[in-house]
């Protein structure tokens, strides 16, 4: 795989969620496991006199039921539901040593994906299903067996890997079934949803807008969504589990006079209607955010700019997420086009001694705050593990999928993916512990210290982002972006805070993580949605507020476009 | 400017003359924010040293639409969605020389598609309404601004032999025809599908049998800034039904058929459909065993629904005018000008037949003419059009993009592109059915040809890939061997050669009988495809052909084996 750019676009936007239902409880699964089952050990039977006989073949059904309806300035835009079920197929040949999931090197050739998705009937009804499937296997199968082929020649004539390990770890094959109660229990809040009450709110969180003919956006949706995963394996794996979100997203967007555009984004994400903030809460946020649009229009822009700020625990927590947590997915590791920035570290300090990173997907809050990168079993039916990658400073380990790492042989349940791709280690809670926290007034207090002494007039701190990109490849630049949406300029007389605007941060990893000075009591959660080569999956990142003593900003590329040549429409009541 | 009201009392709904000068009391809100922003724009929007707009026009679709798929009995999807979208089109210069027509290469083509397009709300809010015109206006206007100043500059220095207009001149006309969006009940027919892809699966070696049905229910508001006006509905269902099966030598054969309709009530009946696809079904399965085709030249018989997707997917494009845009590189030479421009008065058929498109025909045959329509999405009435007179060339289908000697709109801007509705072919000559089958026999034996071929099926889209297609024309769907003694033989795995437009001037003879059928026409290529109606019905009503020198050929595909494992199907 050729990826060398990784867009982690974290919008605010949290999906997705969690099993619901006592975890050991055994409910009655659905005909639908039966199916499945019999139709894998149909095909695997049929396949075994093969030249090339599949070792694995798993099937997943995903079945989602969404229903959404988003309003803009005070009136409905548009509401509706869908449901859609899909199976994915994943069939290996060769062995757990070598298969046809190896990477290719040097070897600029395209590999189709290795998922084969295919959609089934929304009930269940044994001989479409299967039918689907067995088209999809054969097609799968056919596949593979031709990757293998490419695979082996790869191997015999390329260089020895520099880290040679499996391409497939042996796991404990997991049974699991929440799915009775809590399938019936998605199924149900979603079909007996009455949307009209949501079309109101959404109404009338979006009414503010329209006062002021300024804004140029601003828009609410609510998207709730039930995901019932089905998973079997012939290694006797068989999960099934249902995860429900619920998710209500505003965005807004004003326009300063040189033509700049300024967003701002608020979401709220919880597992049930009730964990939703109530409406007043909303509102109170919506004014907010339209007063922050107006403050913002008028703001200074900052000159490019080098030396200490401070990270918001949200800033900070997408910080983290982009330029540390991409850096230690552990197939990245073995990715021969990729920089490897932590391959060959394990043991050393990579972090000041006062931090540790913990990855726990277990975890399905911090507080009272709902964290969206919360789930008991992977993408490739692992059970979730909470994974402390660095500790006091010094990298431990990576995340890990079922494609083992040179001395990490199994995985610590972070194979993650989008429906219908094939999964990848991925992100899932980050938490970002401290042992050095400084009350948060006294961490201001820092930067100030801290600009003095760079003989600067003021340090910068990142109140709130919207999301970044980083790249992790060998031939590009080994760099990272992340867009603020707030910022302030803290001066080190004792002039206010003052509010800034167009400023992008960026930096190089590793000089980065070497300038974090201190951390403050202040914590954030930032729940979105992160994409990479095996699609967008929900993750969460918690940290403490940072103090960096060097941060970099340049300009913000910008809109050419003008504001609007007419006024708003003047309402007419 | 003459006014008239839409009332609504109840669910009747009526046109009236107003005499009043109260033109706009019952009018539909969208339309009252689509004026008030026009007039608001047409009076101030203009940057500073820039040509103000010299036209706008505004189209909202309202538009339900659901369905449902089936497959082997089962559901697989089923919903239905409402959306309310709004196009801006904002033209600076006149109509000559305008912004429209020209290709910006540093715009990305999904920013194109996207320019001037917004959801308008579900809610009659016309502050709201007004807010999204007012932004998408604005938008639209400026890239207006940018695209002329860009098209300017192309043609500086470029010497214009023999210019045609940008845009054609049209009489304003308002056009307010009932019209409401009431949904579908789609449930009955989720069943009915369900039921139909049941009843299809007649063989075990029917791998996929899969039903749909679809219903649109559309308003349509237009108004622009020359003073037309159209309020009109878009309604239209259609069930398609479509079988495959595997040969043992891993070709897949598959065979299809769609039905269309306005209403629900045009449909046929379940029984009719279920008749229908077990009958495609069976077709089918016969297909799966057929010997393969050989390479031919010599006489071919076109009959019925092959002649009726042979013509829309060869002749009917020939008559749309079609004209490219301009761009400030090198001319993009590969986008399509119908041959038949240059042939205007020149015979293209035998002298006998006459062809003409007529979207007034609204029924056919005791049948509804799923193709009939009112007014185009410019606005501009549909006109009935005779394109061939004995043979000769009359004329184009044209939209307002004027083409050379082709500068007025006959009404027929359809899916983003001008478009048949209800095309016609008529000959003064035509021979009853048998005669003509007999005829072709008569043929084979005076050329001394082994055997001929006989066509009756294939599809109305070409779904293959130029590469796919090698040069060859379309794919055969239900194609026959046949001896002069009249035996037949159905074959698979052949295609017509490419078919010249010269092809059909030379058509020996037609049938007196003619058939009706539909399909979705997709857009003319190079023409940049509209929201909501990115295609539209066109019905065809046409004999069937007797060509004297036609070439099929065996299709070149690399066969997947079939799959090692058995097919759950077969016990």
């Amino acid at each position: 795989m050729n990826y060398r750019q990784r867009s982690c676009v974290i919008v605010l936007v949290c999906l997705s969620a969690v099993t619901g239902g006592a975890q050991g409880r055994r409910d009655p699964p659905s005909p639908l496991l039966g199916i499945l089952r019999a139709e894998l050990r149909r095909n695997l039977d049929g396949l075994k006199t093969e030249p090339v006989p599949p070792y694995y073949i798993a099937y997943s059904v995903h079945d989602v039921r969404r229903v959404s309806a988003t309003a803009s300035f005070g009136a409905l835009m548009s509401s509706g539901q869908n449901r859609n079920r899909a199976a994915s197929v994943d069939v290996r040949v060769g062995d757990y040593a070598l298969d046809n999931t190896h990477p290719l090197r040097g070897d600029g050739a395209f590999v189709p994906s290795r998922i084969t998705r295919v959609p089934i009937p929304l009930t269940d009804d044994e001989m479409p299903i299967r039918m689907s499937l067995w088209r999809s296997t054969d097609r799968a199968f056919r596949q593979a067996v031709e990757t293998l082929a490419r695979a082996k020649t790869n191997v015999a004539s390329k260089v020895q890997e520099e880290n040679p390990a499996p391409d497939f770890s042996r796991e404990e094959p997991e049974v699991h079934s929440s799915a009775a109660p809590p399938l019936a229990a998605g199924a149900a809040v979603l079909a007996g949803l009455d949307m009209k009450p949501w079309e109101d709110r959404l109404r009338r969180l979006t009414a503010p807008f329209a006062e002021d003919p300024l804004m140029l956006r601003g828009e609410a949706q609510l998207a709730v969504e039930a995901v019932t995963r089905t998973y079997v394996s012939n290694e006797g794996a068989e999960i099934q589990d249902t995860q429900i979100s619920w998710r209500l997203f505003v965005q807004s967007m004003t326009k300063a006079e040189d033509g700049m555009e300024l967003p701002l984004y608020l979401s709220y994400y919880s597992r049930t209607a009730e964990g939703l903030p109530p409406e007043r809460q909303m509102l109170t946020d919506v004014r907010d955010m339209l007063a922050m649009s107006a403050r913002l229009r008028t703001a200074p822009m900052v000159d490019p700019y080098s030396g200490p700020a401070i990270l918001s625990g949200r800033a900070a927590g997408v910080f983290f997420h982009e330029i540390f947590g991409h850096r230690v997915e552990g197939h990245r590791q073995r990715n021969a086009d990729d920089a490897q920035t932590f391959a060959g570290r394990v043991g050393q300090p990579v972090l000041p001694a006062f931090l540790s990173v913990v990855f726990d997907p277990t975890q399905a809050k911090l507080g009272t705050t709902e964290l969206a990168g919360h789930y008991l079993y992977d993408d490739e039916g692992v059970k979730a593990q909470r994974v402390t990658v660095v500790d006091k400073g010094v990298l431990k380990t990576f995340l890990l999928s079922r494609r083992p790492l040179k001395g990490f042989p199994v995985s610590n349940g972070h194979g993650r993916g989008q429906t219908g791709q094939a999964p990848v280690s991925r992100q899932s809670n980050l938490l970002v512990e401290s042992t050095e926290i400084v009350p948060h007034e006294k961490l201001i207090g820092m930067l100030k210290e801290e600009a003095r002494r760079q003989g600067k007039t003021y340090g910068l701190l990142f109140d709130n982002i919207q999301g970044g990109f980083t790249f992790t490849g060998r031939d590009v630049p080994n760099a990272f972006t992340v867009q603020p949406l707030v910022v302030y300029r803290i001066h080190t007389d004792d002039r206010p805070a003052e509010l800034v605007r167009g400023v992008d941060l960026i930096g190089t990893p590793l000089a980065a993580f070497g300038k974090i000075a201190a951390t403050s009591d202040q914590r954030g959660i930032f729940n979105g949605m992160c994409g990479a080569e095996s699609g967008s999956v929900p993750v969460a990142a918690a940290s403490p507020a940072l103090l960096v003593t060097e941060v970099e900003v340049q300009k913000k590329s910008r809109s050419q476009e003008t504001r609007p040549i007419l006024p708003a429409p003047v309402k007419k009541d | 400017m003459r006014t008239r009201t839409l009332v609504a009392a109840g669910t009747a709904v009526w046109l009236a003359l107003a005499t009043a000068p109260e033109p706009h009391a019952q009018e539909a809100p969208i339309l009252v924010a689509m004026r008030e922003e026009m007039q608001r724009a047409m009076a101030g929007l203009r940057l500073k040293d820039e040509p103000a707009p010299y036209y706008i026009a505004y189209s909202v679709t309202d538009a339900w639409n659901g369905g449902a798929i089936s497959r082997l009995g089962s559901i697989d999807a089923q919903g239905s969605a409402r959306a309310r979208t709004l196009q801006v089109e904002v033209r600076v210069g006149d109509y000559p020389f305008d912004s429209s027509r020209f290709f910006d290469r540093t715009m990305n083509p999904f920013a194109q598609f996207v320019a001037g397009l917004a959801v308008v709300p579900l809610d009659d809010d016309p502050a709201v309404m007004r807010r999204q015109i007012w932004l998408a206006t604005d938008g639209a206007y400026k890239r207006a601004v940018s695209t002329f100043s860009k098209k300017k500059a192309a043609f500086q220095n470029r010497s214009q032999t023999d210019p045609i207009p940008d845009f054609s001149r049209e009489s304003p006309a308002e056009t307010l025809l009932p019209s409401s969006v009431e949904p579908v009940d789609t449930k009955p027919w989720a069943e009915i599908v369900r039921r139909v892809t049941a009843a299809s699966a007649t063989s075990p070696d029917i791998q996929t049998a899969t039903a749909s049905f679809n219903a649109l229910v559309e308003t349509r508001y237009f108004l622009n800034s020359e003073g037309f006006k159209v309020v009109a509905p878009n309604r239209s269902v259609w069930v398609s039904v479509d079988v495959q099966a595997q040969a043992d030598d891993g070709m897949m054969v598959r065979d299809e058929f769609s039905v269309y309709g306005g209403t629900v009530a045009d449909l046929p009946s379940e029984a009719d459909l279920i008749a229908r696809a077990q009958a495609l079904a069976g077709r089918v399965t016969a297909l799966r065993v057929a010997p393969l085709g050989d390479d031919y030249s010599g006489p071919v018989l076109v009959e019925g629904q092959g002649a009726a997707a042979l013509m829309a997917q060869t002749l009917v494009p020939l008559f749309l005018s079609q004209r490219a845009p301009d761009t400030d590189g090198p001319a993009m030479g590969t986008a399509p000008v119908s041959p038949f421009l240059t042939r205007i008065g020149s015979r293209v058929l035998p002298d006998s037949i006459s062809v003409r498109d007529t979207p007034s025909l609204t029924r056919h045959d005791n049948a509804a003419v799923p193709g009939a329509f009112v007014v185009d999405e410019e606005g501009v009435k549909a006109k009935d059009v005779t394109l061939v007179e004995q043979g000769r060339l009359v004329t184009l289908l044209t939209s307002r993009t004027p083409q050379k000697g082709l500068l007025q709109s006959n009404g027929h801007a359809r899916g983003g592109g001008a478009q048949a509705a209800v095309f016609q072919m008529q000959s003064a000559r035509g021979v009853p059915a048998a005669e003509l089958k007999a005829k072709f026999l008569e043929l084979l034996k005076t050329q001394g040809k082994p055997f001929g071929y006989i066509v009756r099926g294939m599809s109305f889209v070409d779904q293959e890939s130029p590469a796919a297609r090698a040069g060859g024309g379309p794919r055969l769907g239900q194609a026959f061997k046949v001896t002069p003694d009249g035996k037949e033989q159905l074959v698979r795995g052949v295609r017509f050669g490419a078919i010249a437009h010269a092809t059909y001037r030379d058509l020996l003879d037609v049938s007196a009988d003619r058939g009706m059928h539909s399909y979705r026409g997709t857009p003319a290529p190079g023409s940049i495809p509209l929201p909501g109606s990115g295609s539209a019905i066109v019905t065809v009503i046409v004999p069937s052909l007797l060509f004297e020198d036609l070439e099929v050929q065996r299709t070149k595909e690399v066969l997947q084996k079939p799959p090692v494992v058995p097919s759950p199907r077969k016990k």
